[in-house]
């Protein structure tokens, strides 16, 4: 894989998201984006638009990652490039492969032989797709007809193998973006003490200097001036975590004591978080503690933190209470393969939820009544939802529809299962 | 001969009344039904794991395509839970015309309601009345966001535009009609004997069963529990609006109709309030070009046609894409209660409850 041309359409909106994602290629300026003049052939720097400039030979398998993330990372979608399956040889891009004449003609010089079914003709290669076959298929074509081949080769079968196609590779995630009071409170603290730091290099780097001029009697340079953070212009204000201060959520911190490992507010939302042990006790007080009475579960889902260390998994209840209209999340951190309890038996509702958290995330929950998942048919492989599953999906499955065109097969395991179809067993005797 | 055995029918997926592509299994004792399990996942098309890997601004498209009826409600609790996600603050006008348009839209979705379950039923005649009306909030939807069902009508921090020149002639002369399509509808339908012989007593969920299950809506306030997000936990402009929340007791097919038929014209209140008290002003918030995230998380509830369609969204520092996109959608869970309200009936009872879920399987499967 290569991209031999990389170029900006218009509509810009300067935002330096691509200059971001790969510096070396995307450079912003006031006014829009540009290429930057030392990745390409012609060696100047701009939009490439009109010139539609190649990239330099030696680059470009190398910048391919970051220019794909570029583009993809683009909120306006006006970075276009030209990929190749191969790497270019020299300054011709690959022709598209074009599927020779199908080997249907050459038989007119052999009328012996039976008229061979024509031969399937090769499929269009995709563009992303290894050529070996492309380059197999001219030969039958090119003999002159009148040579009688032995044993004609028949066409390969093209075998596109779509778990290992590029589409599929999947970067996961290295930030565990998990909101907590804790860790905001050591981000603040450990940004605050960088900042700090900063400033003291800063001074001392003037004394310095200051000292040096005065020794080598020059001017004394400017003392440096604390940078004061800007006032935003934007009507967006971001809601930092905060100490819980709601009822609800210290009582559930008196009645639970230890087993509450966080409580904190943001924004609107009052979080909970319990140990993963104690969710079935949590559930069942926040619905019968005469302060608390949540009646109704709305939601229950889980995220997959590949990047966490000591779990992998949150799960998150919203509760509802109607009577008060208050809404409260609880919330549990799980290990890969830890079965939490199911929360069916004091709130019927979570029956779906739970089974289309284990279909997407494949959590699976202890005593919950029917664990089979919902959404996908029951032998797909693998569990949508988690980070390390293509967006694409793992590819098609293999199923030959040829074997059963009447559909005996499926009639007869239909049958053999018993709980499809109309039921077709005789009565039994009572 | 007589054989005392228990039959199983498939109904649907590809059956008419069935809304889409819901597959029921039914275990039949005579023709009554003794259990059903109701098989989704037809139409998944894995729209959270796509959102996943959109920009904040291109996962609105796919919320128009998850309850096709009712895209603006989609889009609104999208744009909500992104605003909420970043603490945006969205000008006054903005809001009011979210709400005019959302409202709209619960016509919209109702009037579609109320065609396919009187369809379903055998009232053929009040489809194509409530499709007259339907089509006017189209036209209302091409002229505000120029697509008439798959409208991504805002953007987040407010709207693309405001309202095009001769906008609030549409709406008012709307609104001038629509009592007068209202009384039709009921003419046809409220004391019909038939319909009454339908649907009273039929699908019945009391109000302890419904808070159980998680059922939200006019499901639920039909079964007297007076529940409302926009009245609970307003958001848009909802907490400006004067507007009363119908409920009824009796928890059956026919109490759901009554209250629906009352939430559209609290609807056109409404909007009528709207129009009348547009305030001044811009419809955009000042923001960068860029929405770049916090590590935040948000759950979203709003009330939408069907019930609480609630977003639950993650956000990643410096991240241009949602972490974690999760849709409570409300026929997700109403469609849950489905075995309890028709176990013990008859075979034809459940088209008559599964018109009065409203289900629609785009966003059940999503």
């Amino acid at each position: 894989m290569a991209i031999i041309k990389v170029w900006i359409e218009e509509g810009c909106i300067v935002c330096n998201a691509c200059e971001a994602e790969c510096a070396d290629v995307f450079k912003v300026t006031d006014d829009t984006c540009v290429i930057n003049a030392g990745v390409r052939e012609d060696g100047k720097a701009t939009e490439n638009r009109a010139e539609k400039a190649a990239l330099k030979v030696d680059l470009r398998t190398s910048l391919e990652a970051g220019i794909v993330a570029a583009a993809n990372g683009c909120p306006v979608n006006v970075i276009k490039y030209d990929q190749v399956a191969a790497p270019a040889m020299g300054e011709t891009p690959i022709p598209a492969a074009e599927p020779p004449a199908p080997a249907a003609e050459a038989p007119k010089a052999e009328p012996v032989a039976p008229a061979p079914a024509p031969a399937p003709a090769p499929a269009p290669v995709p563009a992303a797709a290894p050529a070996p076959v492309a380059e197999k298929a001219p030969e039958p074509a090119g003999e002159p007809a009148g040579e009688p081949a032995g044993e004609p080769e028949a066409p390969k079968p093209y075998v596109y193998d779509l778990k290992a196609a590029p589409n599929r590779q999947v970067t996961l995630p290295k930030t565990v973006p998990l909101p907590s009071l804790k860790t905001y409170l050591e981000e603040q603290a450990a940004a605050a003490a960088a900042e700090e730091a900063k400033w003291q290099k800063t001074l001392a780097d003037y004394e310095t200097n200051k000292a040096k001029a005065e020794a080598e009697g020059k001017e004394a340079p400017k003392a440096p001036v604390r940078p004061v953070a800007k006032p935003d212009a934007n009507d967006m204000k971001y809601p930092a975590p905060q100490p819980a201060t709601d009822p609800d959520l210290l009582r559930l911190k008196e009645l639970l004591g230890d087993k509450v490992e966080e409580i904190f507010q943001q924004g609107s939302e009052l979080t909970c978080q319990v140990a993963k042990d104690a969710i079935r006790e949590a559930l069942e007080l926040v619905k019968t503690d005469p302060a608390l009475r949540y009646e109704m579960l709305s939601d229950e889902t889980a995220t997959h933190y590949p990047a966490a260390q000591g779990w992998a998994f949150s799960v998150v209840y919203h509760l509802t209470s109607l009577r008060r209209a208050k809404r409260l999340r609880l919330r549990i951190l799980i290990p890969e393969g830890f079965e939490p309890m199911s929360a069916v038996p004091v709130y019927p509702t979570a029956n779906w939820l739970e089974r289309e958290v284990y279909d997407m995330l494949g959590i699976r929950f202890q005593e919950h009544p029917d664990m089979t998942r919902i959404l996908c048919p029951e032998d797909w492989e693998g569990h949508p939802l988690r980070k390390e599953y293509p967006v694409p999906g793992l590819g098609m499955r293999d199923i030959d529809f040829r074997e059963d065109r009447s559909g005996v097969l499926a009639r007869i395991a239909m049958e053999k299962a018993g709980h499809l179809g109309i039921n077709l067993h005789p009565p039994k005797a009572e | 001969m007589f054989k005392n055995e228990e039959m199983e029918i498939n109904m649907g997926p590809q059956h008419p009344s069935t809304h889409g592509v819901l597959r029921l299994k039914l275990k039949l004792d005579g023709e009554v039904i003794t259990s059903c399990r109701p098989c989704i996942g037809y139409l998944h098309r894995g729209v959270e794991k796509i959102c996943e890997n959109k920009t904040f601004f291109q996962g609105q498209v796919w919320t128009d395509r998850m309850d096709y009826c009712s895209a603006v409600a989609n889009n609104l609790g999208w744009a909500e839970a992104i605003e909420k996600l970043f603490g945006i603050t969205v000008p006054r006008k903005a809001l009011y015309i979210r709400t005019m348009l959302n409202e709209f839209n619960r016509l919209a979705s109702h009037l579609i309601w109320l065609a396919t379950h009187g369809l379903d039923i055998g009232a053929m005649t009040v489809f194509l009345y409530t499709f007259r009306e339907r089509e006017r909030i189209l036209d209302i939807n091409e002229a505000f966001c120029g697509s008439r069902l798959t409208t991504t009508a805002f953007r987040i921090g407010g709207l693309r535009e405001d309202m095009p020149p001769g906008f609030e002639k549409l709406v008012r002369d709307f609104l001038a009609i629509f009592p007068d399509a209202m009384n039709e509808y009921e003419t046809m339908l409220t004391e019909n004997r038939i319909w009454k012989k339908r649907t009273i007593g039929v699908g019945i969920l009391k109000a302890e069963d419904a808070v159980a299950m998680g059922v939200t809506g006019p499901v639920l306030r039909a079964a007297g529990v007076e529940y409302d997000i926009r009245k609970a936990h307003p958001y848009a402009a909802y907490s400006e609006m004067d507007f009363s929340i119908p409920t009824r007791m009796e928890a059956d097919t026919y109490a759901r109709y009554l209250v629906r038929l009352e939430e559209m014209r609290q609807s056109a209140r409404i909007i009528q309030q709207c129009i009348d008290g547009m305030p001044e002003g811009p419809v955009m918030a000042k923001l960068p070009k860029v929405l770049r995230a916090e590590v935040n998380e948000v759950y979203h509830p709003t009330e939408a046609p069907k019930g609480e369609l609630g977003y639950y969204l993650v956000g990643e520092k410096g991240s241009l894409n949602p972490y974690r996109f999760h849709v409570r959608a409300p026929g997700f869970v109403n469609l849950q209660a489905l075995p309890k309200m028709i176990e013990g009936s008859m075979v034809a009872d459940v088209i008559a409850t599964i018109g009065t879920l409203d289900v629609v399987l785009g966003e059940i499967d999503r």
